[in-house]
């Protein structure tokens, strides 16, 4: 594991002699940090709800537990949600009586473009939540090979391998939706002008 | 030298993560220009990366914020968060109840001459149940302990006794009488005082005195 990336799974033993955050210092990071991690956790789990929860429960366990660096603090808070957004959707698989509620885009396509992000998260919804999230930590938060295995929690190749693993699942599901959108195209009544 | 499709789907990953070098990057970019297939694959990712990258993040409200907040910062969430202070506030509780029912009843002579006898409260006399039922304390009781300490009885304790004297007979009688005696010397009573604890004394030992006088009349 890299230096300066915590891993929550084995606090260090200063934690328990830190104090929890004071309440303007925990909302001051919510504010800095809770968009990003809202959209990190809502992309793995692709439901709104679910992915508040995670966020704050992830803001309870930092208030409980601060990392030892307050500058760890973002990585502290990223690892913390993707693991527990995977934990959760696997959970939620597990167990068939409860249904997602995916986020993809409610309102109906209306232009090519709004068309071609409709595929890309009916795709991204039929990715294993392994696969989204380590998309989602490379694609939407640039981040490093190092930082995304701390993040996962596994080794800096098996990022690369996963990675690559997940591109290739998300050409497969893209060229999927196309298939069905050739067949089952959008209704007329759904369509506007360009 | 020419990059085959299967070899470029080696190179695609690196090429995306630009991990490759001038050389890998040269012959990645000729077979992209000669394979549309290719092409296409690597147009699709970088829109979807891109349409990743460029999705609005959502906002975190005040609503959030404060649902955070409830369970943190809160002095309850405080108390439900920290084992030790929940096993201190145990620990005060027992020995808190511990000490309760323990308790003697209050001691009377830590009241002031004006107060009464000392009545657990109705909560109180539930709680302790039947094995520490609190009785009145006894009125000879309680002046002996007066006449021993020199301490000024109340106007209660002197009534009490009173009605025990006038309960009694014989021996036992005349030394409740005595005893009042004796709290009307710790009283140095005046004229008033006298005419409020013996009243018509006066009158009745001038008909006595005069009864002595003319045991005929």
């Amino acid at each position: 594991m890299p230096e300066g990336i915590p891993n929550p799974k084995k606090p260090s033993s200063q934690h328990d002699a830190r104090r929890p955050l004071s309440e303007a210092k925990l909302r001051q990071i919510m504010q800095i940090h809770g968009p990003r991690l809202l959209a990190l956790a809502r992309g793995v789990v692709r439901d709104t709800h679910l992915a508040e929860d995670i966020v704050q429960e992830s803001f309870v366990k930092l208030w409980r537990q601060p990392p030892e660096a307050e500058a760890a603090t973002a990585s502290w808070l990223r690892t913390t949600v993707v693991r527990a957004a995977i934990d959760r959707i696997r959970k939620r698989q597990a167990s068939p009586s409860e249904s997602l509620n995916p986020t993809a885009p409610e309102s109906p396509p209306v232009a090519d473009a709004q068309e071609q992000a409709r595929r890309i998260e009916q795709a991204m919804d039929r990715l294993d939540p392994e696969k989204r999230a380590v998309l989602l930590l490379r694609a939407r938060d640039q981040l490093p090979y190092e930082a995304i295995a701390a993040a996962l929690d596994i080794p800096v190749g098996t990022v690369m391998s996963r990675l690559a693993r997940a591109r290739k699942a998300l050409l497969h599901e893209l060229a999927q939706t196309e298939n069905d959108a050739a067949v089952n195209p959008i209704p007329i009544s759904r369509r506007t002008n360009p | 030298m020419k990059m085959d499709h299967a070899t470029f789907a080696f190179y695609r990953d690196a090429f995306l993560d630009g991990r490759l070098t001038e050389e890998e990057l040269r012959l990645v970019e000729r077979h992209l220009a000669e394979c549309s297939t290719s092409q296409a694959a690597v147009d699709h990712l970088l829109a979807a990366e891109a349409h990743l990258r460029n999705q609005p993040e959502p906002q975190w409200t005040e609503e959030l914020t404060q649902s955070v907040l409830d369970q943190t910062t809160t002095p309850l969430a405080r108390h439900v968060w920290s084992w030790q202070l929940a096993t201190a506030a145990g620990w005060l509780l027992a020995i808190g109840l511990g000490l309760m029912l323990l308790r003697p009843t209050q001691s009377p002579a830590s009241r002031g001459p004006s107060d009464g006898y000392y009545q657990p409260a109705a909560w109180m006399k539930s709680t302790l149940g039947p094995h520490r039922k609190i009785e009145d304390p006894s009125p000879v009781r309680e002046i002996l302990r007066h006449l021993r300490t020199r301490q000024i009885p109340s106007p209660r304790l002197l009534e009490a006794i009173a009605r025990e004297r006038q309960r009694s007979f014989g021996e036992q009688r005349v030394t409740l009488l005595e005893a009042e005696a004796a709290c009307a010397h710790l009283l140095q009573p005046t004229a008033k005082d006298l005419e409020t604890l013996f009243p018509d004394l006066e009158s009745r030992l001038k008909a006595l005195f005069q009864r002595q006088r003319s045991p005929d009349a």
